[in-house]
């Protein structure tokens, strides 16, 4: 299956402070040290905070019910950390969890919505039929969190960011069957460029949306942290595209152009 | 973040390296990136029927409807542009109205009806570009009667306090608009959605129908108005003025709506690229005929016979560029009969000219096609 690759290049210098490297998040042991007894089948979606990705912080949804581990501890049996419906109907349901700690740093407003995904807001066929083989209804599901930024963390911007992941150009965010498999978003890590969008095509000849965010790669699709950018990217500075599009003939060289992103959407 | 790249034509088939860099904000420390994205080269090849295709459009094309005579062709943008061409595919005029997509020739084709809204602020000051939600106190709006032969605007049907206006239907005989009305009342919130039946002679109100619709259509008999919205598709008692039936239905998004010409089916496609064809006594569903996955349909005509009905179709995702179809449905065998190819993008308007053998098209690609559909052009396949 063709799958648009994202390769992240972290060869400009990490925000982080005496050399410490972004961590290898496929390394990350997906396990739960403790879980409560499910009357669904769970759902799992493993968050990870700060430039090392040290602190993890299970989500499970049991139907009507989210299973967070705010103290990020690996139990998830603990006081204050099952989490009823604050909304829902036939197509979401919302869970407002609010904060959750990270050693001295707290989080807050975190926010886990399951959405059913329509063929039309997906559409790209394969994702659509990934999203389908989940069996059941096609739900997919957005993470949107205020992370308090670490005292380490030196850059002249505000002291707590904007994040949502709820897909990207690898797809949309889906929770997992098993720990193992769970999606891991990394919130707090170092921040890069990445697709919005798994829809995202050229077409020669055309003009052609290409949408882009500013934040962190996670594992599988979906989990690019992206940051929201009012109050943190400034109106007025531009990211640009490099853009080498294939020749029409393997004998001629790439056409090459470059474009300077100044929309918001 | 997002912009139109424009896509050199001489680029091939295969996967584009964007490398993504962001320099102009030091203070984020944003690393660079590279992604890849596929490239799609369209290879659309014209169908034999294509007469013309008709271009000056800055914008895609929302709207296209035949003057009675069939000489005369009218065209609008969302945006707000509207064009009048002869046939033989010169502009006679370019008019601005204002947002809007509906276009009405009023009898005898010597006057042309255009819907227009906008929003306005707290001070009564248009808004236009981008503003935010919270900034619109209200909408207005109304229905410009333009004179086809100065291109001037002739009258104008408003309400004393102005609403906005999307969708309009004419009823056959030509007396009555039915114009989809929204707007605000004073310290409300929501949006009031209605349908207001204009007498165009006397330019008055004469019925408001407490329906709202995505899109209407009037029987032939001009007795009911079909309607679509969030509810389904009912039909509208119009001297009555209530729902009469609905059709067999699950809540669907129908987003153009036709009447045959003998008045017993009601022809409606849907997001998911489907159209029904519903029987108008019964309100039972008569035939499904569906489209291919990822299309979507935007809108259908019958030609004058009802011999055909012809359905436009593009891809259900706005931001996928891909070729438009125009499949011409024979609605008593449900066979297809012909698909049309020239469109780039989303077939968004169609309308067929009075006797039949024209039928133009009005396209996301900003232009308007036309197509000869004269016996011998349309039976090749």
């Amino acid at each position: 299956m063709m799958r648009t690759r994202v390769a992240l290049a972290f060869a400009a210098a990490l925000w982080a402070a005496g050399g410490l490297g972004a961590a290898d998040l496929h390394k990350i042991e997906r396990t739960i040290a403790k879980e409560p007894a499910y009357k669904n089948k769970p759902k799992y979606c493993l968050l990870v905070f700060g430039l090392e990705a040290k602190t993890h912080v299970w989500l499970v949804q049991d139907g009507d019910v989210l299973y967070v581990d705010r103290n990020a501890n690996g139990d998830l049996t603990e006081k204050d950390e099952r989490v009823s419906l604050k909304q829902n109907n036939a197509n979401f349901r919302n869970f407002e969890v609010g904060d959750i700690h990270d050693g001295s740093l707290t989080h807050t407003e975190l926010n886990v919505t399951q959405m059913l995904a329509t063929s039309e807001v997906v559409g790209n066929e394969q994702e659509w039929q990934r999203i389908k083989r989940q069996g059941g209804e096609p739900w997919m599901w957005w993470v949107r969190v205020t992370a308090e930024r670490p005292a380490e963390d030196k850059r002249p911007l505000p002291k707590r960011i904007k994040y949502v992941a709820n897909g990207d150009g690898l797809g949309m965010l889906l929770f997992a069957d098993q720990p193992a498999d769970a999606p891991i978003v990394h919130f707090n890590g170092p921040w890069s460029m990445g697709l919005q969008d798994r829809k995202q095509r050229f077409t020669a000849g055309h003009k052609s949306q290409l949408q882009i965010g500013v934040g962190t790669q996670g594992v599988g699709a979906g989990t690019f942290s992206f940051v929201l950018y009012p109050d943190t990217i400034p109106a007025d500075a531009y990211p640009v595209a490099e853009i080498a599009f294939p020749p029409k003939s393997e004998s001629e060289k790439p056409i090459r152009r470059k474009y300077v992103l100044k929309e918001r959407c | 973040m997002d912009d139109l790249v424009q896509v050199p034509e001489t680029v091939g088939k295969g996967m584009a390296r964007v490398e993504l860099s962001f320099d102009a904000w030091k203070d984020g420390r944003v690393a660079p990136a590279t992604v890849e994205v596929p490239v799609a080269v369209l290879d659309v090849k014209d169908s034999p029927q294509l007469r013309a295709t008709l271009q000056g459009h800055d914008d895609p094309v929302a709207k296209v409807v035949f003057a009675p005579d069939g000489k005369m062709l009218a065209s609008r943008t969302y945006q707000g542009e509207m064009k009048l061409w002869n046939v033989a595919s010169s502009v006679q005029f370019t008019y601005r109205s204002g947002n809007g997509s509906a276009l009405v020739f009023l009898t005898g084709g010597r006057t042309l009806a255009s819907s227009w809204y906008e929003p306005f602020d707290k001070d009564g000051k248009t808004l236009t570009g981008r503003y935010k939600a919270e900034e619109v106190k209200g909408y207005r709006g109304g229905i410009k009667l333009w004179d086809v032969e100065t291109g001037k605007v002739r009258g104008v049907l408003q309400r004393q306090s102005p609403r906005g206006v999307t969708d309009m239907a004419m009823s056959p005989d030509g007396k009555v608009l039915a114009a989809e009305e929204f707007w605000r009342e004073k310290d409300d919130k929501n949006i009031k959605r209605g349908i207001a039946l204009w007498d165009v002679v006397a330019g008055k109100v004469i019925r408001d129908l407490k329906v709202m619709a995505y899109t209407m259509a009037f029987s032939p008999d001009g007795k009911t108005l079909a309607v679509s919205n969030s509810e389904g598709v009912n039909l509208w008692d119009v001297a009555a003025n209530r729902e009469r039936g609905k059709l067999a239905a699950e809540k669907m998004s129908v987003v153009a709506l036709a009447f045959a010409p003998d008045g017993k089916t009601l022809a409606g496609c849907d997001l998911q690229a489907t159209v029904h064809l519903w029987d108008v006594s019964s309100g039972e569903v008569k035939a499904r005929m569906r489209h291919r996955e990822g299309q979507m349909t935007s809108c259908l005509a019958f030609s004058p016979d009802g011999k055909t009905l012809a359905v436009g179709i593009g891809p259900r995702n706005s931001q996928v560029i891909e070729p438009g179809e125009i499949v011409l449905w024979d609605p008593a065998t449900r066979e297809k009969r012909l698909t049309l190819h020239g469109h780039i993008g989303n077939v968004q308007s169609l309308g067929f000219s009075a006797d039949g053998t024209l039928l133009a098209s009005g396209g996301a690609d900003k232009t308007i096609k036309l197509w000869d559909l004269t016996s011998r052009s349309a039976s090749k396949r």
